[in-house]
């Protein structure tokens, strides 16, 4: 009943699929770390209207479903904007908006539960903020984020399969098309299912073992 | 009439081993209905084991315990049952902390005895009422001071009606100023004709309340006797060096 | 903004979808958990795979293997909505039984033991104690996973359930306006997301203090 050695044959075609799927999945994860980053410190200044943006998108970003935001950037940004991103830059600017307003939540949680006597100290020291934030703030805060992040780059390597429903040749994609080829949906999207858990297994287990290292 | 036929509880030949730490070495204890035994001893001594074997919390490793008669430590006992008869109370109070305190006094009866809840609230009511916590009746456990809750889990457990209650260092985890309520309730107990097993470090309480003193030191024990034997003159160095050592209240 | 009927649908199917899927999860993820907990090897074993079968691999990928697969392995064809469904329940199962076991685990043992010393059977303490406290301590994981999980239907777009992210391609389509409709429901996503995570958050924040 089950035969999978034909699928056996298409391996290569399945594993460039993840090799992509691995790229994009990088790519949004520098996106959304380094964008995440500039939206909690916004989020946390004292400028009124800049909080208030940086608030919004946040929650915006974390209030829609990322289809909804990969089929807006997809089909809707080109009219608005006139530029038409592939699907892998679209999925890649998707995921990377998506992720960068979940780790600004995560950033800013990891800098407030920094206790405020480190930010006075530093200051009575004479550092400025730039000075306090670089070398006091953020190593710290570091610790605190890594087992969040760690969780934020395995829904990311998740969530990356919804690319294909814009057309990008991911691992999802490819599983899909290769059960329409051969008519072996079984084997074909087991064989899919197999490989994200081989690429992710390893990831989840070390992000158990930061979380029990950092956060007990 | 032979002295077991009197007694609710008979120890007999009693071990247990964790590994290759051998904590209890062979106990033997007779508890006679209405008796408040008390046991006294360092801590590593076994003392909690010893109660906690006696509900089956802890597996004897050697031994039996006979409870009216009966061989609870054989295989086919069935536990909940015989557990229904044997009261407990925790160090840690370990009130259920989803439930107020009459919900906690309520439980058992309830949940083990199926009874109806009618009845059992206003059995529940008058429990709290007999340990002085009928304004209390609502409050969830961590609005309790340490006192009150360990009260509202004597009142859990005399809702089962017991036939013997097991204390376990029962005020050892009390702020000072709120030892005196419990032990007070405990001695209420003992007045009314409890059977008692107490493991406690209250000397004080153990010289008014106990009928019988059992000294107990690494897993064996060492003395027993009434309160005014053991605490007037004690056989035992081991047991003159203890009471010597520990506060008297 | 003529075509609010078949938005309006696919926000109703969206909640009924949410709704069923999160019950059928509630139960799922307590068997789930308690199987994790069991006597049985087997069942640990196999439940333990379960779990770490559906929380690695996306969800899209359960989804199509549910819809296309299952079937052929013996079952009856799915609709897209039972498919989805099922896909949605198994997936959340998974990760709420990851959630209450932790919570089980959490638990004092000495309160496991004052039932026991009262003469709970084993069922009796699941069904007083376990089960209730654990819930409880895991209240505020439960509802961020209901929000997640509102979000998540629209994935069952991609097989063709006619929830509001289905109901979005087909409008835009029609209407040939992408632009205003991807953006319409969007907005209409975050109202009803939103304000949802603002009351629970708020409902929850009032059941804390008292703590």
């Amino acid at each position: 009943m089950f035969d999978f050695t034909s699928i056996l044959k298409y391996t290569p075609f399945l594993l460039q699929g993840a090799g992509l799927t691995l790229l994009v999945s990088i790519a949004s994860l520098c996106i959304g770390m380094c964008l995440g980053l500039i939206v909690a410190l916004l989020r946390m200044s004292t400028i009124g209207p800049v909080k208030f943006i940086a608030g919004l998108y946040i929650d915006v970003f974390r209030s829609t479903p990322l289809l909804a935001q990969l089929m807006w950037i997809f089909f809707a940004l080109p009219i608005l904007t006139g530029i038409t991103l592939s699907p892998f830059y679209t999925g890649t600017l998707g995921l990377g908006l998506y992720s960068a307003a979940y780790l600004a939540e995560v950033y800013r949680s990891g800098i407030l539960a920094i206790p405020q006597g480190q930010w006075q100290a530093s200051r009575a020291i004479g550092m400025n903020t730039a000075q306090l934030l670089r070398r006091i703030i953020l190593p710290q805060a570091v610790w605190r984020v890594l087992p969040p992040l760690a969780s934020m780059w395995i829904s990311i390597l998740k969530e990356s399969s919804l690319v294909s429903a814009i057309g990008m040749e991911e691992l999802t994609f490819r599983g899909q098309s290769l059960g329409n080829l051969t008519l072996r949906p079984i084997e074909a999207l087991t064989a899919t299912a197999l490989i994200y858990f081989a690429i992710t297994y390893p990831f989840a287990v070390a992000a158990n073992a930061l979380h029990r290292r950092y956060l007990t | 009439m032979t002295a077991e036929s009197m007694s609710i509880l008979c120890i007999r030949d009693l071990h247990k081993h964790y590994g290759a730490l051998h904590v209890l070495r062979g106990i033997d204890l007779d508890v006679r209905q209405g008796e408040v035994v008390v046991i006294i001893g360092p801590s590593g001594s076994g003392k909690s084991t010893l109660l906690r074997c006696v509900n089956r919390l802890e597996e004897p490793s050697k031994g039996q315990v006979l409870f009216r008669g009966a061989d609870i430590t054989a295989k086919e006992t069935n536990l909940p049952a015989v557990r229904r008869s044997i009261g407990m109370i925790f160090q840690q109070f370990n009130l259920f902390p989803h439930m107020t305190a009459l919900q906690n006094v309520m439980e058992g009866p309830r949940t083990v005895l199926k009874s109806p809840r009618h009845e059992v609230r206003m059995r529940a009511l008058e429990l709290l009422k007999k340990v002085g916590l009928e304004e209390k009746v609502d409050v969830m456990p961590r609005q309790l001071s340490g006192g009150q809750q360990q009260r509202v889990a004597i009142a859990r457990a005399l809702a089962m009606n017991p036939e013997i209650m097991l204390f376990d260092e029962a005020t050892s985890a009390l702020d000072p100023e709120l030892v005196g309520e419990v032990l007070g309730v405990m001695r209420q107990l003992a007045e009314e004709g409890m059977t008692m097993l107490v493991v406690t470090h209250e000397m004080g309480f153990a010289r008014r309340v106990a009928d019988r003193v059992v000294m107990m030191d690494h897993g064996k024990i060492i003395e027993h006797g009434t309160p005014t034997a053991i605490f007037a003159g004690a056989v035992n160095e081991r047991t003159r060096r203890f009471l010597g050592e520990v506060d008297d209240r | 903004m003529r075509n609010w009927q078949p938005l309006a649908e696919g926000v109703a199917m969206t909640i009924l979808i949410s709704t069923l899927a999160m019950l059928g999860a509630l139960a799922g993820g307590l068997a789930v958990a308690l199987a994790r907990l069991s006597r049985y090897r087997v069942l640990r074993a196999l439940t333990y795979g379960y779990t770490e079968l559906f929380r690695t691999t996306p969800f899209l990928v359960q989804l199509l293997w549910i819809f296309y697969a299952l079937p052929r392995l013996g079952g009856p064809a799915l609709t897209p909505f039972s498919a989805g469904l099922i896909a949605l329940i198994l997936n959340l199962s998974a990760f709420l039984g990851e959630i209450y076991r932790a919570g089980m685990i959490a638990i004092p043992r000495g309160v496991v033991e004052a039932g026991i010393a009262l003469g709970f059977t084993g069922t009796d303490v699941k069904r007083r104690i376990t089960i209730p406290i654990a819930f409880r301590q895991t209240l505020p994981l439960t509802v961020s996973h209901w929000i997640t999980l509102f979000k998540e239907t629209s994935v069952l777009s991609i097989i063709g359930t006619a929830e509001l992210m289905y109901e979005a391609r087909v409008v835009a389509v029609d209407t040939y306006r992408p632009l205003e409709v991807f953006t319409g429901v969007a907005v209409i996503y975050f109202l009803l997301t939103y304000p949802q995570s603002i009351i629970l958050n708020r409902i929850y924040e009032k059941h804390r203090p008292q703590e």
